[in-house]
């Protein structure tokens, strides 16, 4: 019975190699690898190059566990038994399979290591990400505030040209000028704001001002935009909006306008909404609608990142900050953005804003 | 003249031993990281000056402390690769103690310190920061990009001829 027992269980777990005294193979029986007589025992394997110099040791016996002697087709896990030998015994080794249990403390080290690793590896980006920030925002108020000063200087410059006597095609040049650097100012002014709201160095200010009167500016300088474009643009007003209002009233229009400029932008045809309502009594709601190319599903979590542009034209101006300009001050004011798209459909932007009504 | 030595790799688990070695012998590297349990053993017959040096090379599984490895692995060693990750401090917060244990328990053996995994960091950064702990490192190398992992093999093989 234990016989029996042990040649189910054990017996082709084990292998006996006997050796000369010089590490050649004189006898195995070959039941884990076959291993050719009459050779060196380092050609079996590498190991074996490196345990021959315990040979010359009288009558010691050495363990070696989980050593992974891959040959050829057979790959095995074993631990290994060395004895040097002595005059009457010739030096043999002993192969026990363990390929089984040392595959399953592989798996459980594997876990244990690998969320180790990935901690510190994350850690390392996060830290990384964060020197990138600094040195982004360091960059972007140093560039922008040497920007600053010639652009508004040439301006000026392009403006008392224009009140120069000058011929009609003149005029025509200062107005492509005068356009070209209100553009070139309007995108510092957005690196300005965003290097701002970086650092935290923005402050939304608390103050009443005319909500209906905001929006009507809004629309005005939209419409033009529009206009140029050919595309619709409609503006609908909650009747039930509070004519005053507690907040920031320069920033409520940048958010609308970075908004309904980034749809003009995007849309060829078709048309450009903006619906202002109450919320509950106690929420601003701004929901932008456009009929343009639309944001593909896969840039969700990094539409409203800085200096990330949706598409590839180049016919596009802009450096990919309206959005992310917009979602920073949404959060400075507590509020919530959000939108649905639908690829060449176009695309809803959702804001909510809380809303102190002016009682005076 | 044809010689072979044992080279064993130490150091923490995940600092990259098996992927140096796989650079070394096979030119691979993989993204993946595998645990290595036991030991696996390679070799890769290198020539420093005219002679023939057979690496035979020991990829152990990484422990925290040199004294916890099997010492059945550290026998009739050679020359000891040891491997930090710039990433993780506690690879190289024992190194002097662990170089020492190597220095004094195997006397015989050379030793070349390694950083893996250089792509990642600031290398000229890193190094004053082991200036300031009084680590001594012999090679800034990356298993990934392949850097300095040819000269630091060739460097331990050319220790242990002129020690031989």
């Amino acid at each position: 019975m234990l016989e029996e027992i042990r040649n189910k269980y054990l017996y082709n777990k084990t292998q006996i190699v006997v050796l000369n005294k010089q590490g050649v193979v004189i006898d195995s029986d070959d039941l884990l690898y076959t291993i050719v007589l009459s050779k060196s025992i380092s050609t079996f394997h590498p190991f074996f190059e490196t345990i021959l110099s315990l040979i010359d040791q009288d009558n010691k016996e050495f363990t070696f566990s989980c050593i992974h002697i891959d040959v050829n087709d057979t790959k095995r896990t074993i631990d290994v038994v060395f004895n040097s030998g002595c005059n009457a015994v010739n030096p043999f080794l002993i192969f026990v399979d363990f390929t089984e249990h040392y595959n399953s403390f592989q798996s459980i080290a594997q876990e244990k290591n690998e969320s180790v690793l990935s901690f510190h590896l994350t850690d390392l980006k996060n830290q990384q990400l964060e020197s990138e920030k600094n040195f982004k925002n360091k960059f972007l108020a140093n560039i922008t505030h040497d920007l600053k000063t010639p652009i508004s200087a040439s301006l000026w410059f392009v403006g008392m040209l224009e009140k120069s006597e000058i011929t009609s095609q003149q005029r025509e040049i200062i107005e492509l000028l005068k356009e070209t650097n209100t553009h070139i100012k309007a995108l510092v002014d957005d690196l300005l704001d965003l290097s701002k709201i970086e650092k935290g160095l923005i402050e939304i200010e608390q103050k009443s001002f005319d909500l209906v009167k905001a929006i009507q500016q809004i629309d005005k300088l939209i419409r033009h935009k529009s206009e140029q474009k050919k595309i619709d643009f409609k503006v609908e007003i909650d009747e039930n909006l509070p004519k005053k209002v507690i907040g920031d009233k320069k920033r409520f229009i940048q958010i609308v306008i970075n908004l309904l400029d980034n749809s003009v932008k995007f849309t060829k045809k078709g048309s450009v909404t903006l619906l202002v309502s109450l919320k509950n009594k106690n929420k601003l709601q701004i929901i932008v609608i456009d009929t343009g190319i639309g944001i593909q599903s896969n840039y969700k979590e990094e539409v409203f990142h800085s200096f990330k542009k949706l598409h590839n034209s180049k016919k596009i101006e802009g450096l990919g900050l309206g959005l992310s300009i917009v979602s920073n001050l949404v959060a400075l004011m507590q509020g919530k953005i959000d939108y649905t798209s639908t690829k060449n459909a176009g695309t809803i932007f959702e804001i909510e804003l809380p809303l102190t009504i002016y009682k005076n | 003249m044809n010689s072979s030595k044992k080279v064993v790799l130490v150091g923490h688990f995940g600092v990259g031993k098996s992927s140096l070695i796989s650079r070394f012998v096979h030119n691979t590297f993989s993204d993946n990281y595998t645990v290595t349990i036991g030991v696996h053993i390679l070799k890769k017959e290198i020539e420093i000056e005219a002679l023939n040096l057979t690496l035979i090379i020991w990829d152990i599984e990484g422990k925290d402390d040199i004294k916890k490895v099997r010492s059945s692995y550290l026998l009739g060693t050679s020359g000891f690769v040891y491997v930090i990750d710039p990433t993780r401090s506690q690879t190289y917060e024992r190194f002097n103690e662990e170089i020492d244990f190597l220095k004094i328990n195997y006397p015989t053996s050379q030793i070349v310190s390694v950083v893996n995994k250089s792509d990642l960091i600031d290398i000229e950064e890193f190094k004053v920061s082991l200036i300031s702990k009084n680590i001594k490192i012999d090679y800034f190398a990356s298993a990934k990009v392949g850097l300095e992992v040819e000269n630091l093999f060739q460097t331990i093989g050319l220790k242990m001829i002129q020690n031989a």
